[in-house]
């Protein structure tokens, strides 16, 4: 099952690659989603639950991640998920740009939060990040810009192709 | 005032009677419920005592090794968590426990009269956020606190003249000197370690509080192997100046370790036996030739690749997830990274023969059973992956397949009957409300870039980030 997946996932990317795009097939089997080319896969960062793309040359980042959970509410995670980011120990300088509670994925409830912190580079991040529950399983996909503001608009882009699979138990 | 002095002493005296007997006293029923309500107030000034001094000496210890460091949040959620779970089996409902993790390379922890824990960020970082390891150097700190071995060794250091005056708090006299002073002398004390009879019981009560909480009792054994091996390297390592590391605690916590276990008896077969000579990912065919040695088959390039040339393959065995494969020769047991990789034996085992091997499910530790040169008994043994020393669970005089499955390990005898011994139910350290890592774009693509040396014997160095999360691994 774990080879077809793999097989699976690579025959997706490399078959978008010839149109200018890369079709992107969570290994897990949840979802997937079109990235425009010039998106470089990071081997090195990734796993079976967490997918890193760097935009080659530009300060730019997108990356998914399945995490299992026990949230009952979307409302419970991003409550929770803001209130880490912004404690002692979580991002540097970390400011709530917005929120969107009222939005859905390809049909699934989701919710969206914007922010930015300094990372250890004191560069200014600014990432956009969507939250979905599905099932027992956390999906966050989230675009991160160095010094700009193009990381809501990715998100957006990236959010137009995205498709649950029917892995992913949903109706 | 000499009456009230007098009054300090006598109170003094008996807190550290209280301290240190361990039975309780023969009293008449009368003389014994006053007793009883004298005793509730000096505990609860005893308490007050411990707190106070305990604050003052975590002052002068987050300053005196930089300040408190910052996790990320993962590895901060997963900390808390495995500190929350020990708290939650301490027994002592007068403490409130904190833990904080110590701005220093130097690999150390310790704990405080009143519940304050420290780790430093270079043992956290020596034990690779191993769960098991961290659970059994926190649950060890906590027990020092559980077993106020911070005011035992405290009246010890300073002596009694001095705990009379200090006894003078005991009357809601809050004098902050003595109290600076108490604190500085539990700062030293604190560094340079407890008893060696604390640390042994430091170390059991750390292992129940382990177990009880649900990690693996040998969670101990293996922070040991873990730092030993450290030790032999140049890191400082302050926890092993201060803790005893002989090999008789190890051997201690070994039992300890094995009075966790079921012992071994007569059991139906296992459900399900796992095909664990296979490569789960289909690439790799392992076998051996005529001759015995090590035969690996690529499937996918198919070729076929050497590893450990010249050793003599007894049994082999993949990991779960294909991650590894452990191969046993006559010198022991080889752990192969699925790419063959890993040339110095996991065990070296000279004592004897490896006839069989089994993976936990999780795959984190291996099962093996030695039989002795001599034709003596078989030994089935349990190690971690990541650790040097192995517990002895089970003798058994013939053996002919080990399983290892999710009702324990089972091993099947000459006649054809099924013994089985089970291990502590472990509880992996899961999550339950998770936050998303945040990955900076920017460290992935600025790789650092170090200069050494001037003109022409300058040496120009661009080294690729180890990570590129800002705030996670």
């Amino acid at each position: 099952m774990k080879q077809f997946m793999i097989f699976f996932f690579l025959v997706s990317a490399l078959a978008g690659h010839a149109h200018g795009q890369q079709t992107i097939t969570d290994p897990q089997g949840l979802f997937e989603f079109a990235l425009p080319s010039g998106w470089v896969f990071q081997a090195q960062q990734s796993s079976d639950s967490m997918l890193v793309y760097m935009n080659s040359g530009k300060d730019r980042v997108f990356y998914t991640e399945n995490r299992p959970s026990r949230y009952q509410s979307l409302e419970e995670a991003k409550t929770r998920i803001l209130d880490v980011y912004a404690s002692e120990w979580g991002l540097k300088e970390f400011v709530l740009l917005e929120t969107e509670a009222d939005m859905s994925v390809d049909g699934q409830d989701a919710v969206q939060i914007c922010y930015q912190y300094v990372d250890e580079h004191s560069y200014t991040i600014k990432e956009s990040r969507i939250i979905v529950l599905v099932e027992d399983t956390l999906v966050s996909a989230a675009a991160a810009a160095a010094e700009e503001d193009t990381a809501p608009s990715l998100l957006e882009d990236v959010l137009e192709s995205w498709r649950w699979l029917n892995n992913a138990g949903l109706p | 005032m000499r009456a009230f002095l007098k009054s300090a002493r006598m109170t003094c005296l008996l807190f550290l009677v209280l301290l240190t007997a361990a039975g309780s006293m023969m009293l008449l029923p009368a003389e014994a419920a006053a007793e009883e309500q004298d005793g509730d107030a000096d505990e609860a000034e005893l308490d007050t005592f411990e707190k106070d001094v305990g604050q003052e000496a975590a002052k002068q210890i987050l300053e005196h090794y930089g300040g408190e460091y910052k996790l990320p949040f993962t590895e901060q959620l997963i900390l808390d968590e495995i500190f929350d779970r020990l708290v939650a089996e301490a027994e002592r409902t007068d403490v409130r426990y904190s833990l904080t993790i110590l701005n220093t390379r130097v690999a150390n922890a310790f704990a405080l009269p009143g519940g304050f824990v420290f780790i430093t960020r270079g043992l956290l970082n020596h034990l690779d956020m191993d769960e098991q390891a961290i659970a059994a150097v926190l649950g060890h700190e906590i027990a020092h606190v559980e077993e106020r071995h911070g005011v035992k060794a405290l009246a010890r250091r300073m002596g009694l003249t001095i705990l009379v005056e200090l006894g003078l708090i005991f009357f809601n006299v809050h004098d902050h000197e003595a109290i600076r002073t108490a604190g500085a002398a539990m700062v030293e004390i604190a560094q340079s370690g407890w008893s060696r009879e604390a640390e042994y019981e430091a170390d059991e009560l750390g292992a129940e509080l382990a177990v009880r909480a649900g990690f693996d009792p040998m969670g101990a054994v293996y922070a040991i192997d873990h730092l030993k091996r450290l030790d032999r390297g140049t890191e400082p390592l302050a926890w092993f100046r201060t803790h005893p590391s002989d090999d008789d605690r190890q051997s201690r916590l070994l039992q300890q370790a094995r009075s966790h276990w079921d012992d071994a008896a007569d059991s139906e077969a296992p459900q399900a036996i796992p095909q664990g000579m296979e490569d789960p990912r289909d690439r790799f065919v392992v076998s051996d030739d005529d001759a015995g040695y090590a035969q690996i088959y690529d499937a996918l390039q198919e070729r076929y690749r050497e590893w450990l040339p010249g050793v003599q393959l007894l049994t082999w065995q993949w990991h779960p997830e294909g991650s590894y494969v452990a191969l046993a020769g006559q010198e022991g047991i080889w752990l192969l990274d699925r790419y063959g990789r890993g040339e110095t034996p996991w065990r070296g085992r000279s004592d004897g023969s490896v006839l069989e091997i089994a993976w936990d499910p999780s795959g984190q530790r291996l099962a093996y059973v030695l039989q002795s040169d001599n034709e003596g008994a078989h030994q089935v043994f349990v190690g971690y992956l990541h650790g040097d020393t192995d517990l002895l669970i089970a003798e058994t005089d013939s053996l002919q397949q080990l399983v290892w499955s999710d009702q324990g390990i089972f091993w099947q005898k000459d006649d054809g009957n099924w013994r089985r011994a089970g291990p502590p139910a472990l509880e992996p350290v899961v999550l339950d409300h998770p936050v998303p890592r945040v990955l900076s774009p920017t460290a992935a693509v600025r790789p650092e870039l170090s200069v050494e040396g001037e003109g022409l014997d300058r040496t120009i160095r661009l080294r690729r980030p180890p990570t590129i999360y800002s705030n996670d691994k």
